[in-house]
């Protein structure tokens, strides 16, 4: 018989396969790996370990304890990583900021650089890595340490489990949970950690709304900006209490936006997708801290890292570029700046914004020392930020950084719609090519680049009009 | 036969030195390809990690190794090659993953298939490894996680399971080192073509499918003289398996039967 | 222009519709009239009349009565198989629900070409039958023989086994596929009055409004074959409990299915439910070794016997 002579008689005899030989297959496979199983795997008294698994299991799924536990670890992780950073965060930009970047300017000067040169590359270019790498890299290697130790422990499957009901409600996969908890360290891990869902439909939903995530780069405009804007609208004894209440209400938003954008997903242009839900409950199992320390700084905190400064460099150049470039009477900088101002106010944002958000695409972590070089080039005040147009630069007085923004114009309004924008805004491009390499769509990475953006326009221009209306 | 090609140019001076041993670097030119499989969440990467010095992350999550990994590691002044399949339960339902898996160890032919088990929930794990046995003529089945396994008061005998299912059977601690020489020279002795074994079977008598099997397994020796697994292959077709009725319509099985094949041609046929 | 190639267009498209009608007739061994075609294609009698000469006019149907000729048949299962091909694909690889797979299939049979369609029949696995039960032709167009006859035959307390659920109207249709009724259910009529009728399967009763029983076509059960009263689904088995897996229904499938049977959740298996979402789901059985997490929908379609511990 020839080859397609074989393929023909095999559809002819297809007709006489009983309907539910795979499932009969199956079985059959199954009822001989049980015997196999049966005559060669002894049980020896009781197993103490089971029954520890199990009491575990129910305390950490159960209605009363199991949310407490979960609120509790996830507090936890995210209380450590941020005092934990603290330290070696001052410590690297100590090192890389204060000392690193004059070192080199003196160097530059030495070898006789062009001032263009040492301006793109020293102030443009190495400022900006600097400035990414000493914000990002202490807590992201303190949060991913945790999580992966719970995740080798066995928890998160368990928080899936908790979480499905709600997540199921909208269309989704009680993972999501967890690639979302992943997401406020660090949007693009999130999205790599989608991969433990296997339903095509659910994973889709879970990577394009991974931005609501409010990453660790957000966490401190957050913070700065309720702090100076909005802690000083209250009595001085608790501050600081409204201050945290305005960053975690930002962050419950967030929640609240990738559910409710999860089910419009879901309900519309994700309908079609297959979707299947399975979850197995694996074994606890101790996690091995010093491996888990090795592989999860290798596997997520350089590889994401490396990605940042790759894509931050270039952005250090057009930053310092576009300062330094002269048009006309002014910088390329303050031309952007005048020209986005409309569309700015119109989102209760200024056009200052607007640009450091332009530019600051490859990482959020740049936003805030980008708005206050660029309010500094644009207002002209004097005392603070002297290095020269294009230079980054942060300072931990908040009532500095009060002044200046409020003589670039800023007011209330304007911190609350930047936190909002700060929520709902295009992921960063490391997070952008994350989602093109995992998705392998064109379509996809666009839709989850504009969905959150439009939200936020729409948002930041409600809240600026409703506003204005009522203060007159 | 099948490590003429390979072995020609281990002899080259540019194939790589000493150092790249246990990096796990690609290594272009192999004497011998191991694949790893098993079941997801079965300690599999631990395996492939204690075999190749790599650190691959594990995480306690059923399916976390998605990208198809490969390591290598130098055994008895071979080399050889380790391709870590997706973790799968089965050989048989049309995912992604389990396509990858299967084209690999169908089509691939590696010169040993590893089936990684986990002794707490064997039933399953057999299911895939009774699979994988209908598919390849040389599988060394390696019990994981023992550690963990007499931990719950579970005792596995090797020599039985070894016996039931016609394959070397290794007991292991991956994590620990355990068991790891053992495997290492039944994967030796199995790839140099010192020791053989006779995968279990399964037989098809479901209805009146076995009729219909012979028939085209039948007419299958006859196509392809050189085919091995033929019932396996009749019952895909029987089912309507679209990748292999294309390599059966397009005579690719009957190629992939008479020669070990590059990684080149895998990537290629796992689409 | 574009006017014009959209009403020829549609006028292909009533054609095909009007040769799935004749086809299905045809297959049901009913009665065809110029009234019926008209009503099931929503037209008035005259549009009726000149769609049926324009079939004439092609040869379609014979000029006399309103039979299919050769090539009208031909040409008619390629659009019935095209239909129902496309629905199992809908079932098996989408996530589209239940109701909006006929609408779909529809709007979709039309733009499948002969090769499309042996494309997708390749792809599927050569599927003989569509979610709903019917039989999808063969390439050499055949098809088996129909069975069974509408469950509003039958009388109270009457047992038999579902062969085939009608998709029309969509809002009966998604009723019965709540109930996770599927088409290799058994079940038994427990109540029929001039409102409603009360079925009984898989350990649970359901009402429905009257017309249901006109949708669900029914066949006796084998020889030695009955109802299981012991037989229930998954779902209903309470925590610490432990039962046998009797099977999957037919609506779990594709890769669900399919995932499903590789974990374990074949006959024989034994759970036990092992823990509970404090909202009900999903709960976690402990299948084949392992803890698996099922949602409450996956678990309606699970059959089990209890068994003692």
């Amino acid at each position: 018989m020839k080859p397609e002579d074989i393929v023909k008689r095999a559809s002819e005899l297809r007709w006489k396969l009983p309907q539910d030989f795979h499932d009969r297959w199956v079985e059959k496979v199954y009822a001989e790996s049980a015997q196999i199983a049966e005559r060669n795997v002894q049980q020896k008294g009781t197993s103490h370990r089971l029954t520890w698994e199990r009491r575990l299991d129910s305390l950490l799924t159960n209605r009363w304890t199991g949310g407490p536990i979960m609120v509790l670890m996830l507090a936890a992780v995210l209380w450590i990583t941020i005092i934990g950073a603290n330290v070696p965060s001052g410590l690297l930009a100590n090192l890389l900021l204060d000392h690193g970047h004059p070192f080199l300017k003196d160097l530059a000067q030495s070898a006789h650089f062009p001032w263009w040169l040492s301006g793109v590359l020293i102030d443009g270019l190495y400022l900006t890595m600097a400035w990414v790498i000493s914000v990002m890299l202490p807590p992201m290697a303190i949060f991913f340490p945790l999580f992966t130790m719970l995740e080798d422990f066995g928890y998160l499957p368990r928080v899936a489990f908790n979480m499905d009901h709600l997540f199921q409600r909208v269309g989704a996969h009680g993972k999501q949970a967890l690639t979302m908890s992943m997401g406020w360290g660090c949007n693009a891990a999130g999205i790599v950690a989608t991969r433990v869902i296997d339903s095509p439909r659910e994973r889709l939903i879970a990577i394009i709304t991974n931005n609501f995530a409010l990453c660790n780069g957000r966490w401190p405009t957050q913070i700065l900006l309720a702090t100076i804007f909005l802690g000083v609208l209250a009595p001085p004894a608790v501050a600081g209490l409204v201050s945290a209440v305005a960053v975690l209400g930002v962050a419950l938003l967030g929640v609240l936006l990738t559910f409710v954008t999860s089910w419009m997903l879901s309900t519309t242009v994700l309908k079609g997708e297959a979707s299947t839900f399975t979850l197995e409950l694996p074994p606890f199992r101790p996690p091995n801290i010093l491996r888990t320390l090795y592989t999860s700084l290798i596997d997520r905190t350089l590889i994401v890292l490396w990605r940042a400064i790759v894509f931050a460099a270039p952005a250090g150049i057009v930053l310092w570029s576009i300062c330094n470039i002269p048009l006309g009477d002014a910088s390329l900088a303050q031309w952007l700046v005048h020209i986005l101002d409309g569309p700015g106010w119109l989102i209760g944002l200024n056009g200052v914004i607007l640009v450091a958000y332009i530019v600051a695409i490859p990482a959020n972590e740049i936003v805030i020392p980008t708005v206050l070089m660029l309010t500094v080039l644009t207002t002209g005040v004097a005392g603070v930020g002297e290095q020269g147009a294009g230079v980054m630069f942060e300072t931990s007085e908040n009532a500095t950084l009060a002044m200046l923004l409020q003589a670039g114009g800023w007011t209330t309004l304007t911190a609350v719609c930047l936190m909002l924008f700060s929520l709902c805004h295009n992921p960063c491009s490391t997070t952008i090519y994350t989602i093109y390499k995992e998705t392998k769509s064109l379509k996809w990475t666009l839709v989850s680049t504009f969905m959150p953006i439009v939200i936020g326009i729409v948002l930041c221009g409600a809240v600026a009009f409703v506003w204005r209306m009522f203060s007159g | 036969m099948a490590q003429t090609s390979g072995a020609n140019c281990s002899n080259c001076p540019a194939s790589g030195g000493g150092k790249l041993e246990r990096l796990g670097v690609k290594l272009g030119q192999s004497d011998f390809v191991i694949a790893l499989a098993g079941n997801p969440n079965t300690g599999k990467s631990t395996v492939f990690n204690a075999l190749t010095g790599l650190r691959q992350h594990t995480g306690n999550w059923p399916g976390k190794t998605i990208a198809r990994a490969e390591g290598g590691f130098s055994l008895g002044g071979k080399k050889y090659k380790l391709v870590d399949l997706p973790g799968t339960y089965s050989l048989l339902s049309a995912t992604e993953d389990e396509e990858v898996a299967r084209n690999y160890i169908l089509f691939g032919r590696p010169d040993v298939t590893v089936v990684v088990l986990d002794p707490m929930r064997l039933e399953r794990n057999l299911n895939l490894a009774l699979q994988v046995l209908q598919i390849t003529e040389k599988a060394i089945v390696c019990v994981n996680l023992m550690d963990e396994a007499r931990a719950h008061g579970l005792e596995v005998d090797a020599r039985g399971l070894a016996r039931d299912l016609g394959v070397p059977v290794v007991l292991a601690a991956a994590r620990q080192g355990e068991g790891i020489q053992e495997l290492l020279t039944e994967i030796d002795a199995m790839a140099n073509g010192r020791s053989s074994c006779a995968p279990r079977k399964l037989s098809y008598d479901i209805g009146s499918v076995q009729e219909s099997i012979d028939e085209l397994a039948g007419a299958l020796g006859e196509a392809f003289p050189n085919m091995p697994h033929r019932e396996w292959v009749a019952l895909r077709l029987l089912e309507g398996d679209p990748r292999i009725v294309e390599a059966v319509a397009s005579g690719e099985i009957g190629v992939l039967a008479e020669d070990h094949v590059s990684t080149e041609t895998i990537n290629a046929c796992s689409r | 222009m574009c006017q014009d190639t959209q009403t020829i267009m549609s006028e292909q498209i009533q054609i095909q519709h009007a040769l799935k009608f004749l086809a299905e007739c045809e297959y049901e061994r009913q009665e065809v009239t110029p009234e019926s075609i008209a009503a099931k294609l929503t037209l008035s009698p005259a549009e009726g009349a000149a769609l049926l000469h324009n079939l004439q006019v092609a040869e379609l149907i014979e000029p006399e009565r309103i039979r299919l000729t050769e090539s009208g048949r031909d040409y008619a299962l390629h659009v019935l198989k095209a239909h129902r091909l496309y629905e199992t694909y809908l079932a098996k690889k989408t996530g589209h629900h239940a109701s909006q797979w006929h609408k779909l299939a529809d709007e979709r049979e039309h733009e499948l070409s002969r090769q499309d369609v042996e494309k997708l029949d390749e792809e599927l696995g050569y599927p003989r039958f569509d979610p709903h039960g019917d039989p999808i032709p063969s390439s050499t167009g055949e098809m088996p023989n129909k069975r069974g006859a509408l469950l509003s035959t039958y009388p109270v307390g009457w047992v038999g086994r579902v062969i085939h659920i009608e998709d029309e109207p969509a809002h009966l249709y998604s009723r019965i596929s709540q109930a996770s009724i599927s088409t290799d259910s058994i079940i038994r009529l427990e109540k029929k009055d001039s409102l409603e009728i009360v079925l009984y399967l898989e350990g649970e009763r359901f009402s429905f409004p009257l017309e249901v029983a006109e949708k669900i076509t029914v066949v006796e059960l084998d020889a030695g074959e009955q109802l299981d009263e012991t037989v229930q689904r998954l779902s209903r088995l309470p925590i610490g409990a432990q039962a046998q897996i009797v099977g999957m229904s037919s609506l779990c499938r594709g890769l669900e299915r399919n995932r499903l049977l590789d974990l374990g959740v074949v006959p024989g298996t034994i759970t036990v439910a092992e823990l509970m979402n404090p909202s009900g789901s999903p709960v976690g059985y402990r299948i084949r070794g392992a803890c698996i997490a099922l949602r409450k929908e996956q678990a309606d379609r699970i059959r089990i016997r209890n068994v003692e511990q």
